[in-house]
């Protein structure tokens, strides 16, 4: 019985080799870069849940799942944070939350990393490549990347937002994130 | 008829700047009120770019403008005109430049403080002058309503004094503004 017990034990610790961290939300961003008649803005979102297991050393068991409340928007404007979430847009009564979540993490070759993930807004889910890096000192993580993405293939933007010469189609997604090991 | 300005008209660089700002004035004018009465769209944001642009444009004039006048004798005013209406003429003046620097200012203030750069013709984006805030945004939206129609009644009394001038006293001070006019 303490056999199988501590077999079981055993194989639950090697699973669980890869360190889950704690993002630091205050002194990390999510943000991203748009284009409005011709001129990047930035914002960002204020709040979202992150779920990180990874190490550079065991990246098959390695996982990043992050969950942003569309509301929690910050783009220092009211009047487009407040479009930005209605139905036009990111729909945010009918979905209230993207998510970001990878689906295998690979080296990049040049000491970075490159995740296959799934980022799911506007209930559109799309397959995405999102290049990063991590510098890991002892207990604390830094992590940084961008990924750039078509607002109109997730319906961002509807009716006579479809239109991309006003507000560009790409949107940079960019990410700085602060960590401790939990 | 020389590029620069002599004591008794103006040379052509003055007349091109004075002519092509008329031209972004009533451009800026029409612009202006047609966009605020747009719904919320890409039209809106569009001919509001379009006026950013032509008010950065206007800026630059009048930096370029005041820099000339300063490196160029300025046309004398006729000398039969009372010292009243000197004053007047003075400080019409100096109210028109101040707010062809301080209008585009505003604008531009009003852009950065409600985080919306301003991209001149897609040729090159203006850098922020001020931190993000709503309440400067609500301020200056407030200031540049106002001193639209403050500077359409300063056009008014510009143009009904050039009139005068021309009319009335029967003097050079409109014709020596005019493109193409000979003068003296």
């Amino acid at each position: 019985m303490f056999r199988i017990f501590f077999l079981i034990l055993t194989f639950m610790s090697t699973q669980a080799l890869a360190t889950d961290w704690e993002v630091q939300t205050d002194a990390s961003k999510l943000g991203f870069v748009a284009t409005q008649a011709g001129a990047e803005f930035e914002g960002e979102f204020k709040r979202f849940e992150s779920q990180i297991t990874f190490d550079p050393a065991d990246l098959a068991h390695s996982v990043v799942k992050i969950t942003i409340p569309i509301d929690s928007v910050d783009t220092q404007s009211a009047d487009r944070d407040s479009n930005i979430v209605s139905s036009d847009w990111f729909d945010a009564a009918n979905h209230p939350t993207a998510l970001f979540e990878t689906k295998a993490i690979s080296t990049d070759g040049q000491g970075g990393y490159v995740a296959d993930a799934e980022l799911t807004m506007r209930g559109v889910k799309q397959k995405v490549k999102l290049p990063f890096t991590v510098e890991i000192k002892g207990a604390k993580a830094h992590a940084k990347g961008e990924l750039t993405v078509q607002r109109t293939v997730f319906g961002i933007g509807q009716g006579q937002w479809v239109e991309t010469s006003i507000i560009g189609d790409d949107v940079r997604i960019f990410f700085d994130l602060k960590s401790e090991a939990k | 008829m020389s590029m620069r300005n002599t004591h008794k008209t103006f040379g052509n660089v003055a007349k091109g700047i004075h002519w092509i700002m008329v031209l972004g004035f009533i451009a800026l004018y029409v612009i202006g009120y047609y966009m605020t009465s747009l719904p919320l769209g890409p039209e809106m944001f569009e001919k509001i770019g379009i006026h950013k642009s032509i008010g950065f444009i206007v800026l630059v004039l009048a930096v370029l403008r005041l820099a000339w006048r300063l490196i160029n004798p300025t046309p004398d005013l006729p000398d039969e005109m009372p010292p009243i209406e000197r004053l007047g003429a003075h400080l019409s003046h100096i109210a028109l430049y101040a707010v062809m620097i301080v209008m585009p200012l505003s604008g531009w203030a009003m852009s950065s403080a409600a985080n919306f750069p301003i991209s001149v013709f897609g040729w090159f984006t203006l850098p922020s002058i001020m931190a993000p805030s709503k309440p400067a945004v609500e301020f200056l939206k407030e200031f540049h309503e106002v001193m639209a129609v403050c500077i359409l009644v300063l056009l008014a009394v510009h143009v009904a004094a050039a009139l005068k001038h021309h009319f009335i006293n029967k003097d050079d001070v409109l014709t020596r503004i005019l493109p193409f006019h000979k003068g003296h």
